[in-house]
């Protein structure tokens, strides 16, 4: 391998009572990759990333963030180190609005404290005008503009996923996780959200690793396919060699009428 | 969507600078004339009717229905400030000049709507449903009430009485037994910024706290013996002019027990933190109740001195008002400064990244976490914000009624000022203020009042007499106004914006668009999703 990893994940293993909902897996994620993560329901892949981000605590295995070890670390450390997420079932803040979700993104990277804020210090008014500053580009950036005062609980389905993204991108992490970006999209909104994935990693510089059951989008925008069941690495490489793959076919077809997910847009 | 405007445009108001000031003059001519015992003897009947006690009550709460007007109205910015000022600063203290019960009641007010301030920070803002909030009130009260008494002496005294084995070498060990302490506890603080937690520094910590601790009553012990001698230059308490340094220290202090009770139940949520902070805050209630050398038990501490302050003495007397009224009038100014300062706090910190983590974390605290926010920390700032407040309050609380005993500090306190933050409010900074005047006013006039002018009118059978159910009647109100008003007397921006944008999307759905997050549901694992905690050892749960 030629580029360096930015992400290195070496036998990571998480069990649930008796469930092992992620089983040794191995998965190196290269500086500046669009890598997907699939696989059936229930196969591991938001736990997988929930282990990543420290939302949960690996049972073995370590999980490395250009060099720096991430295991041990809160969720808040871990976003301060360099990953940002999205969630499958979309969390934004419903009592603020769309930029104010965006602010909150921010929130390790600004420095004002305490006592700035009560004293209405000159770092305090720079450190807002840098959140505001940063909204005002992330929501340009995912083409949410027109939504920027409005509450997030009221964005249209496809725009509160988007504005996820946003608000994970204000962190400037230097590795994004999106868990089923895709998901309860209409064509046309998977079609932008293509070209935004593309966006982020090209125009930003931050690596992408997202969980998608949609196989259109995951075969044209991916540059490796990671593919999960029943928590253990089945299958890994480019899109076409995945595809082909019998193991992977039997982890969907073998599933009888859960067979949907492969080959079709979710939903 | 089109249906959705940023903005709303709100209904256009009618500018009322005129009705404004009228009432303004009406209402304070009102007062003056109500409380001023000479002219209501030359009015005859209608002097009579003002001096029953529930037109009373309702002539003070029309008065300061005056503040609320100003506030609301559309209205020039001068007239605002006029009747905000002027009643606040003019017409109250005249009246109160009259009728110092007036003072009183307004000084109560300030202390509750300041207590409500400082818990809407908990409940409101960071969504932590704290039932111990009075707990914070009395470290304030107690803080001021032992040092600004006849109890210092006596402490001292038991202190010299039985000086144990405690000389000028045991307050160095306990000094230096401090220093190294908290030193080692902030450097493995630093240390876990960096690197996850191992399993020795996580106990390094605790070894440490338990040696501040240590620390922290050897040399408090020490400083006691050691100054025993000044008992009796002390039998009234310390000079009054250290009532400016106590007002910090009851700050810092409230905070301090603030940060203490919120590392152990922070990492608990909903109904267990309630339960677990009800439990600590009668703790602290229980502990004045017994630890009788300090606090004299359930007597109480009597009398507690105030700060005496020559310049505005003499101001007062300049204005008119009696010797025995400087103190009161002192309390009123010093009470109205503080409600202003922490608003202007509460007001700030809202508007900052801290107030948006703290709404982060209400909202959704997976969330927040993975966005960067530390929790415990975050969390604690909110309790301990909110206690220093209380902490302020307290100690001018135990300054006005020269008295505390664990009766003022009960369960039904911290329930009072919850059920003040709600009907005001939650998260609204003019509403939890209005709702600590509304129940403060019913509480200690309105309902009195109607009790007394009842108790003797013979066709109320004696057990239906509103004296008797003023419970009963408080009950009723809250009720009635929750069932109206289920988003509180005036409601945050926040949450009038999403009532607002709740009847937008009512018609979005109906044409089948803009589904809901808050209706959504739906995620399978988001109760295993657990947010990791600040001071958990590596590896977290294994
Ligand atoms: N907190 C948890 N407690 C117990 N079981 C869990 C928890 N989180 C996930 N699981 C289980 O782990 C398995 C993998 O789940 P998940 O990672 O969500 O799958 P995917 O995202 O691939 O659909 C499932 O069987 C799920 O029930
Ligand atoms: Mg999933």
């Amino acid at each position: 391998m030629t580029t360096p990893l930015i992400l290195d994940v070496q036998g990571l293993t998480k069990t649930f009572g008796g469930l092992t909902a992620v089983n040794d897996v191995t998965f190196g994620v290269p500086q500046g990759g669009i890598i997907s993560v699939i696989g059936p329901n229930g196969a591991g892949k938001t736990t997988f990333f929930n282990l990543i981000t420290g939302i949960y605590a690996p049972d073995r295995g370590t999980i490395r963030l250009a060099g720096r070890n991430l295991v041990g670390l809160r969720p808040d450390q871990v976003a301060a180190a360099g990953i940002a997420r999205t969630f499958q079932n979309i969390r934004l803040f419903s009592s603020m609005t769309a930029e104010e979700n965006i602010m909150v993104g921010r929130h390790s990277r600004l420095k004002s404290t305490f006592l700035d804020a009560v004293l209405h210090t000159r770092g305090f008014h720079d450190s807002e005008r840098e959140a505001r500053e940063t909204a005002r580009i992330m929501l340009d950036f995912v083409g949410l503009s027109k939504w920027r005062r409005e509450l997030a609980t009221n964005l249209p389905y496809g725009d509160q996923r988007k504005l996820e993204i946003a608000r994970a991108l204000a962190t400037t992490p230097k590795l994004i996780l999106l868990d089923e970006p895709a998901a309860g999209m209409n064509p046309r909104e998977t079609e932008d959200l293509k070209a935004l994935i593309r966006s982020i990693r090209d125009d930003l510089g931050v690596t992408v690793v997202l969980i998608e059951h949609d196989m259109r989008l995951v075969m044209t925008l991916s540059e490796s396919i990671t593919v999960l069941d029943y928590g253990t690495k089945i299958s890994e490489g480019l899109p076409h060699q995945v595809r082909n793959d019998p193991a992977v076919m039997e982890a969907y077809l073998g599933r009888g009428a859960a067979a949907g997910d492969y080959g079709k847009e979710a939903r | 969507m089109t249906a959705v405007h940023p903005v709303s445009p709100r209904r256009v108001t009618p500018d009322r600078t005129g009705l404004l000031l009228l009432i303004f003059l009406l209402t304070s001519a009102l007062l003056l004339l109500s409380h001023n015992r000479e002219w209501l003897g030359t009015l005859g009947g209608v002097g009579a009717l003002l001096r029953n006690p529930i037109v009373e009550a309702v002539v003070v709460s029309l008065f300061l229905a005056n503040i609320l007007f100003a506030y609301l109205w559309r209205a020039a910015p001068w007239a605002k400030a006029l009747v905000g000022l002027g009643s606040l600063l003019l017409v109250l203290p005249w009246a109160g000049q009259e009728d110092t019960s007036l003072l009183d009641l307004s000084i109560q007010i300030m202390i509750f709507a300041a207590l409500a301030l400082g818990l809407n920070i908990v409940v409101g803002l960071a969504g932590l449903l704290d039932l111990g909030y009075v707990a914070f009130f009395a470290v304030g009260a107690y803080l001021w009430g032992i040092f600004a008494s006849p109890r210092l002496a006596e402490i001292l005294r038991y202190y010299g009485e039985n000086p144990g084995a405690t000389n000028a070498g045991t307050l160095a060990l306990g000094l230096f037994l401090t220093a190294v302490t908290a030193a080692s506890m902030v450097a493995i603080n630093r240390h876990h910024q960096r690197v996850p937690p191992t399993r020795a520094s996580s106990w390094g910590f605790g070894l440490a706290s338990f040696g501040l601790v240590a620390g922290l009553i050897l040399s408090a012990r020490a400083l006691l013996v050691l100054n025993a001698f000044r008992a009796e230059g002390l039998a009234n308490g310390i000079d009054p002019n250290f009532f400016w340094l106590f007002l910090a220290l009851s700050v810092l202090a409230a905070a301090i027990v603030g940060v203490l009770i919120g590392l152990p139940v922070l990492r608990l949520k909903g109904d267990y933190l309630a339960i677990i902070t009800l439990g600590l805050g009668e703790v602290i209630r229980v502990l004045a109740n017994n630890l009788d050398l300090y606090s004299a038990g359930s007597q109480g501490i009597t009398p507690i001195g105030s700060a005496s302050v020559g310049w505005f003495d003499a101001l007062a007397a300049r204005l008119g008002f009696a010797e025995d009224q400087y103190g009161l009038l002192f309390l009123y100014v010093l009470s109205l400064l503080m409600v202003g300062i922490i608003l202007v706090v509460n007001v700030r910190l809202d508007r900052s990244r801290i107030g948006r983590a703290w709404i982060a974390i209400r909202d959704d605290e997976v969330a927040a976490q993975a966005m960067g926010v530390p929790l415990v920390r975050t969390k604690l700032i909110a309790f301990a914000t909110g206690a220093s407040f209380a902490g302020v309050m307290g100690m001018i609380f135990a300054a006005k009624q020269t008295f505390v005993s664990p009766e003022s500090f009960n369960l039904f306190q911290s329930i009072g000022v919850l059920s003040m933050v709600i009907l005001g409010g939650m998260g609204s900074f003019p509403g939890v203020i209005l709702g600590a005047a509304v129940v403060t006013l019913l509480n200690l006039r309105i309902l009195p009042g109607l009790g007394e002018a009842t108790a003797n009118l013979s066709w109320i059978p004696q057990q239906a007499n509103p004296g008797q159910l003023q419970r009963l009647i408080f009950g009723v109100i809250l009720v009635a106004m929750m069932l109206l008003r289920p988003e509180g007397l005036l409601p945050s921006r926040r949450r009038t914006l999403e009532l607002h944008h709740e009847g937008d999307q009512e018609d979005d759905s109906a044409k089948g668009t803009g589904p809901s997050l808050t209706g959504g549901g739906g995620d399978v694992y988001s109760p295993g999703l657990e947010t990791r905690q600040e001071d958990e050892p590596a590896g977290g749960t294994r």
